[in-house]
């Protein structure tokens, strides 16, 4: 870890007592005055009767600048982050929502209420698997609420913790929800091994729709590597945060990051969601991802798939349902501004011979697919059957 | 709400004839025009008082909205000139009065003429005020960027007091404000006498229509003169802050201000493939391995070289919600002043010379002497502490600049009415 600069220091002391203090988490003056002025709007926030020269305002600066001096992430002490229009409580115990899952979700929002004008009629459904603190499913809810007068957003976690920390979420951001119309829920439950009750919620079996489907399943499952969780992560993050939320299967050492995506890809080949989005931590994984797919087997029962060929010819036809495959960087939104950027044209890269869009700025961060029309049109219910 | 047009200049004001005269405004001063109406503007006038009674001359037998409308908006107008034409009138019969052989008579007409001329000349303002366009920013939202002037910590304590004062008018006036942005320099941890902080760049949003009109006059040069709490020795320091106000969007703008914005004819309108974006990146693998707040976000129009930095919000968003917004706000007021000062450089250069523009000094405040003093009225006012809490003092001073400003406006159109009769005459001759 690099030292400090002494000149920094000094610089620092002359902002404010508290700000060396801060400087052990920050290590740079901007984001230490930033940390500064937040904590102390939450300081006088929770007692404004307490002017700054005061002696309990000036304890509690203390104690909280201590606390982040220590490593603790700002978000615990503070107890919320700011998640697109939304305030998210934060606990210790439950992953803190990262402003580049705001990024796509905010993007995703757009692209789905571009896309709703057409398909209004139908319900929307989405599924947030690996929900943690709700972030992703409510925003989602109240963004598309407004356009959306059926809609139906249920978040999945294992995490005791974290679902009763989503739905303390519903009500601190007073969502408003319409029995039967516009509803967010949120379950406990394994994604590996589902309950009865997770099964039916997954699987839709209580709808009276037929052909009730998800529109969308949006995931940002845990997805570091053992390896990856000493050597590339913060010691907030790992001191603080926890495991279960950032490394699949933390209690063994052998798994491969990647499971979740398996797990998810496994459950789309029945359930046939409309979209999928996943995060990823790179490059690398997201081209993991995008390959699974392509290269799943497909389900052979369904009707497009027993017609056609065994072998190649099947593996064809799969990477062929989706209409869209993408692949997102951390501003999807953003026109990509790397000096590496030589053409006007977007970037592209090739995956079993199909060419896939990699839209924005930053560092690569999720994967986008829509189905098509041949993708959706055979759901799991001419496959398996109900209950 | 009337609709904002933004791309009316004076210039053209001529040409509104045919455009419709939403743009018009009548405003109430006190200021004298000088050597009466150019015979045009009174021309114009006879020409929509006629318009007017035409119209409403249809809606008596067959009512259509399309027509009531129009006929609202140049009611105004109608109703300046046929007062200042019945002015004229009275005046005229006056003067044959005078001619009387009545001696009784003759006094009587002789008290009479006094008051007419001057009724005359206040009407003859109406009807200018009324075909003077509104500014096409008036009716929006405004922001008012805060930054200190070069030198010392006394100019950044200062800011914060602005900053302060305005938020405090707003809140006695009742407007609704949102600080966009609050940010203290680097280098001071110290505090002023009222407990303000060393300032760099502050912005504070004035949520209510019309807000643009209101305090358009305050942009310029804003100057103290005060002894620093700082100062050892009891010397008094000038030093300076600039005030820019920008026009902006409702958050939850109507139908027509996002048709603006998505308009490439709108000043509001910019290509995105035409704004950088920066963000603070943590160096390594972001997403899960990295929890820290790194909201702070950078765009910079290519074209003008313009540059907006945000980083108020914990929320990346956010910041970037409001960077885009101010980036707008900028870049609309850059479009409207080169125009502007297109049409002033048409202008007579007596005019353009009591012009102020951005580096001027508009307003002192002297700490010593309790006073402060706008440069363009000439209105002094005591009671600096009741200025600086935003107070009637305040708004007395801002008053006054409105009526500046008003006045401002209509000698431009005059300007411009006269400059175009001169060149049609010239034309005339020329044929
Ligand atoms: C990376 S966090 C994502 C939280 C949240 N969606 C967000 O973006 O901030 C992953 C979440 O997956 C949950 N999780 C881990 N294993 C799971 C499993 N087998 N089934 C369901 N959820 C699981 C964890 O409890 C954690 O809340």
């Amino acid at each position: 870890m690099p030292r400090l600069q002494p000149s920094l220091f000094w610089r620092a002391r002359r902002i404010s007592p508290f700000a060396t203090f801060l400087l052990r988490a920050c290590r740079d003056l901007q984001s230490v005055k930033n940390e500064l002025r937040w904590i102390s709007e939450h300081v006088s926030q929770a007692a404004p009767a307490f002017s700054p020269r005061s002696f309990p305002y000036k304890t509690r600066m203390w104690q909280l600048c201590e606390r982040r001096a220590r490593g603790e992430p700002l978000q615990y002490i503070l107890g919320t982050q700011p998640f697109g229009e939304l305030d998210i409580r934060c606990r210790p115990g439950v992953l803190i929502p990262r402003w580049e899952t705001e990024a796509y979700t905010l993007e995703l929002s757009r692209i789905l209420i571009d896309e709703i004008s057409s398909e209004k009629k139908q319900p929307m459904r989405i599924l947030d698997v690996c929900s943690g603190t709700g972030c992703i499913a409510l925003q989602l809810y109240s963004q598309l609420q407004p356009s959306c007068p059926s809609l139906h957003v249920r978040g999945l976690d294992i995490s005791q913790e974290a679902i009763s920390l989503a739905r303390e979420n519903v009500v601190h951001n007073a969502l408003v929800q319409n029995p039967g119309k516009q509803t967010i829920r949120f379950l406990h439950g394994n994604i590996f091994n589902p309950s009865d009750a997770v099964r039916d919620a997954l699987y839709l079996s209580q709808q009276s729709d037929d052909t009730a489907k998800w529109d969308l399943i949006i995931s940002n499952p845990p997805y570091v590597s053992n390896r990856s969780f000493s050597r590339d992560t913060t010691r907030s993050v790992r001191n603080f945060e926890p495991k279960l939320a950032l490394v699949p299967n933390h209690t063994h050492n052998d798994t491969s990051e990647d499971i979740f995506y398996a797990r998810l890809l496994d459950l789309s080949k029945t359930l046939r969601p409309k979209r999928m989005l996943f995060e990823v931590a790179g490059m690398e994984q997201a081209l993991r991802v995008v390959r699974m797919i392509f290269l799943q087997q497909p389900s052979l029962s369904s009707p497009a798939m027993r017609t056609s060929e065994k072998g190649e010819a099947g593996k064809e036809l799969h990477r062929d349902l989706y209409t869209v495959v993408q692949i997102w960087r951390d501003d999807p939104s953003v026109q990509q501004q790397h000096a590496a950027r030589e053409s006007e044209k977007d970037e592209v890269v090739t995956v079993e011979g199909r060419e896939i869009t990699v839209k924005g700025d930053g560092k690569v961060r999720s994967v986008y697919f829509v189905g098509g029309d041949s993708f959706n049109q055979f759901g799991w219910s001419s496959v398996t059957g109900r209950g | 709400m009337l609709t904002v047009a933004p791309w009316v200049c004076r210039s053209c004001v001529r040409s509104l004839k045919h455009a419709g005269v939403s743009q018009f405004l009548r405003r109430a001063s006190t200021a004298a025009i000088p050597g009466g109406l150019p015979s045009s503007l009174l021309e114009r006038a006879r020409k929509i008082t006629v318009e007017h009674d035409q119209l409403n001359a249809e809606l008596a037998t067959n009512f259509d909205e399309k027509i009531a409308r129009r006929a609202g908006e140049i009611a105004k107008i109608a109703t300046a000139f046929k007062d200042l034409e019945k002015a004229r009138a009275s005046l005229t019969e006056l003067e044959s009065l005078i001619q009387s052989d009545d001696e009784e008579l003759r006094e009587l007409a002789t008290d009479d003429l006094a008051s007419t001329t001057a009724e005359l000349a206040s009407l003859g303002r109406n009807l200018s005020l009324a075909l003077t366009p509104k500014h096409p920013f008036a009716d929006m939202h405004c922001l008012l960027e805060i930054r200190p002037g070069p030198g010392g910590t006394e100019g950044r304590f200062f800011a914060d007091s602005l900053f302060h004062m305005y938020e405090k008018y707003c809140a006695n006036k009742g407007y609704r404000t949102r600080v966009v942005k609050h940010e203290a320099s680097d280098n001071d941890g110290h505090k002023g006498s009222d407990g303000e902080i060393a300032l760099q760049e502050a912005v504070l949003e004035v949520l209510e229509p019309g807000a643009y009109q209101a305090f358009r006059g305050e942009a310029g040069m804003h100057r103290v003169q005060r002894v620093p709490v700082t100062e050892v020795k009891g010397r008094t320091h000038t030093s300076a802050v600039a005030i820019w106000v920008l026009p902006s969007f409702p958050e939850t703008g109507g139908a027509d201000m996002e048709r603006d914005v998505e308009n490439p004819e709108s000043d509001f309108y910019i290509d995105p493939t035409e704004v950088r974006t920066e963000t603070m990146r943590a160096r390594g693998a972001g997403g899960q391995h990295v929890n820290k707040t790194e909201s702070a976000i950078r765009l910079t129009h290519i074209p003008t070289g313009t540059t907006v930095s945000m980083q108020d919000s914990r929320s990346q968003s956010a910041n970037r919600v409001s960077a885009w917004r101010i980036l707008r706000s900028r870049i609309a007021q850059q479009r409207r002043e080169a125009r502007e000062e297109l049409a002033r450089s048409l202008r007579s250069s007596v005019l353009s010379q009591s012009q102020i523009t951005r580096g001027d000094k508009i307003r002192t405040y002297n700490y010593q002497q309790d006073r402060c003093t706008d440069h363009r009225t000439g209105l002094d006012v005591h009671n600096i502490p009741n200025v600086m809490a935003g107070g009637e003092m305040l708004d007395k001073v801002m008053a006054s600049v409105q009526t500046w400003l008003a006045e401002r406006d209509v000698q431009a159109v005059l300007a411009d009415e006269e400059a175009a009769e001169a060149a049609e005459g010239k034309q005339a001759v020329a044929k």
